[in-house]
């Protein structure tokens, strides 16, 4: 992996580490670290689907659905029929990555609004299940009653806790994810981004590379899923509904899509506006995140990630000398 | 080596190659020329996998490839240089490069790929020069020369180019024809489309002419070149 990525890693990690105390000392930010735990778990899924969106330049408008499946799979799974957490967590991973395979297969082949809205309608078909079958899912009600998670006899039952395991899983895919990017296959990603014709004269599979992507992306969001049910111990459809999905593609393009740092950026950023800083707009919160989608893709197009750029940018152009 | 039989390629319903035939010998440099719309892409992508041919025959060294799919066809040595050289301007030059042995894959194949990108950057030093900079800020020639590069690397047997002088400038165009006339030289078969078609027909040892889907006329590129009724109706005088 490359040297800065990991010293990045380094000091996001401690940071992470010292966030919780700091917030106990700081008056006002005694809800942050749990704040910060939602924007975790936002952030697996938006890092997933930067390496789809940014990475491999496929879009998908359905991974709310995704996140869905694997809070279903571990809420019925622990709640109704009293399974281990963890092997529910795998059950619902894996039947992410088979939904995905079966939507991807076929859907990947569209391009630009098709895959869009292709991708929609799954979304909203998985939403619809979730509703009707009352009988598994509790309909519009939900299933409550989740247990929480335990890791080596250990409770995740608290905030802190919580908020380092949740981190811990965000570092180690973060970590993965990063590796994956700089690997042949991260490579042949970008390329199939880049140039679909000049890919497969490179002799690079391109609809295997997308169902990859998707599949990564997806497994991910479904990951995301379980740990969220075992933190809020409910879950019920409008978790999961449409905007949730409008949602993540508002994180990663506020991040910007080029950058795993820019996934987590988004997701946080995200995460605190709508559970904190504007909360006092209520429903015209909708219509704040429209403005600053705007702004970001008017002015800012590679999203906060490219924001150091930008600068260095303008630093430039005032200093006729330096122009190049 | 390369041999093109009867072979009709569709968009939808439009029938875009009417039965062509083309053969390219071991070791040589064939071109294929013709005006806008002739068919020439569309033959280059059916040869190389990226589009079907509905009927007919595409036959590397005996062997039947029309059916392999893209992949197949790279890893049986031929390789592509796509019109519009398509280099990934969001990866580094080194990357690019990388992407070009995408099938070497593994431990195994490691000398080989530093081998071949030994070679590359013999051929164009400048690549070797610019390799973390981002292919999309090269020059229009130094990414010619990196799409060339980037097909290099998936150590071909037969180099098929579409359009190498595309948009370049006319210098730069006959350093780009040298080079390829170079490789030949070192063995390398290869099957170049130019719209350019004089300076293709000085390069290549034969030549076709495609016009509106059909071979119009084929013969010693020597001969393409000093027909006057060709250069005329073909070749825009």
């Amino acid at each position: 992996m490359k040297k800065i990525s990991r010293k990045g890693l380094l000091i996001l990690a401690a940071g992470l580490a010292a966030f919780p105390w700091l917030a106990k000392v700081v008056p006002g930010l005694g809800s942050y670290p749990e704040v910060m735990i939602y924007a975790g778990i936002y952030s697996l899924i938006t890092m997933g689907l930067s390496v789809l969106v940014g990475f491999a330049g496929q879009i998908s408008l359905g991974h709310a659905a995704f996140f869905g499946i694997g809070a279903y799979a571990s809420a019925v799974g622990t709640a109704t029929y009293n399974l281990d957490p963890w092997l529910c967590l795998i059950l619902g991973a894996l039947l992410s990555l088979l939904v995905a395979l079966a939507i991807g297969v076929p859907t990947l082949k569209l391009k630009g609004h098709y895959l869009a809205m292709a991708t929609l309608a799954f979304g909203i078909i998985v939403f619809i299940i979730f509703n009707e079958e009352v009988d598994i899912t509790g309909g519009p009600d939900g299933l409550s009653r989740i247990p929480g998670l335990s890791l080596f006899g250990l409770k995740l039952n608290t905030t802190m806790s919580y908020f380092y395991f949740v981190w811990t899983v965000v570092l180690l895919v973060f970590w993965f994810c990063a590796n994956l990017l700089e690997s042949r296959i991260g490579r042949a990603f970008r390329a199939v981004h880049g140039s679909e014709v000049a890919a497969m004269a490179m002799g690079i599979n391109i609809s295997s590379h997308k169902v990859q992507a998707f599949v990564l992306s997806a497994v991910l969001a479904s990951l995301a899923g379980s740990l969220y049910v075992h933190y809020i111990n409910f879950i019920n459809p409008s978790t999961c509904n449409l905007f949730f999905s409008v949602k993540l593609i508002i994180m990663i393009v506020m991040g910007g899509t080029h950058s795993l740092w820019g996934a987590i950026l988004g997701a946080v950023l995200i995460t605190f506006l709508s559970n904190v800083w504007l909360h006092a707009f209520q429903e015209w919160e909708v219509l704040i995140y429209g403005a600053v989608l705007l702004i970001i893709v008017i002015f800012l197009p590679d999203g906060l990630a490219g924001l150091p750029e930008k600068i260095k940018g303008w630093a430039g152009r005032g200093q006729p000398g330096k122009a190049s | 080596m390369l041999e093109v039989r009867d072979l009709h390629v569709y968009y939808g319903a439009v029938h875009a190659l009417k039965g062509v035939s083309l053969e390219v010998p071991q070791g040589g440099i064939v071109t294929l020329v013709g005006a806008n719309g002739a068919g020439k892409s569309t033959l280059l992508k059916a040869i190389a996998g990226l589009l079907p041919a509905r009927q007919g025959s595409i036959r590397l060294e005996g062997q039947e490839i029309s059916s392999r799919g893209a992949e197949g066809i790279v890893a049986k040595g031929l390789c592509l240089v796509p019109e519009g050289r398509q280099v990934f301007g969001t990866l580094k030059v080194i990357d690019n490069l990388n992407l070009g042995a995408f099938l070497l894959r593994g431990g195994k194949h490691q000398a080989k790929r530093q081998e071949l990108l030994d070679y590359v950057y013999d051929l164009f030093p400048i690549l070797e020069e610019r390799q973390n900079q981002y292919a999309g800020t090269l020059s229009g020639g130094q990414q010619q020369m990196l799409a060339i590069g980037r097909a290099l690397m998936a150590n071909p047997r037969i180099l098929v180019l579409d359009e190498p002088s595309m948009g370049l400038a006319p210098l730069v165009v006959r350093e780009i024809l040298k080079v390829l006339g170079a490789l030949n030289q070192k063995g390398l078969t290869i099957l170049l489309v130019e719209q350019n078609a004089r300076a293709a027909l000085k390069v290549a040892s034969y030549g076709y002419v495609l016009e509106t889907g059909g071979m119009a006329a084929q013969g010693e590129a020597k001969a393409l070149l000093s027909d006057q009724n060709i250069l005329k109706a073909y070749l825009g005088g």
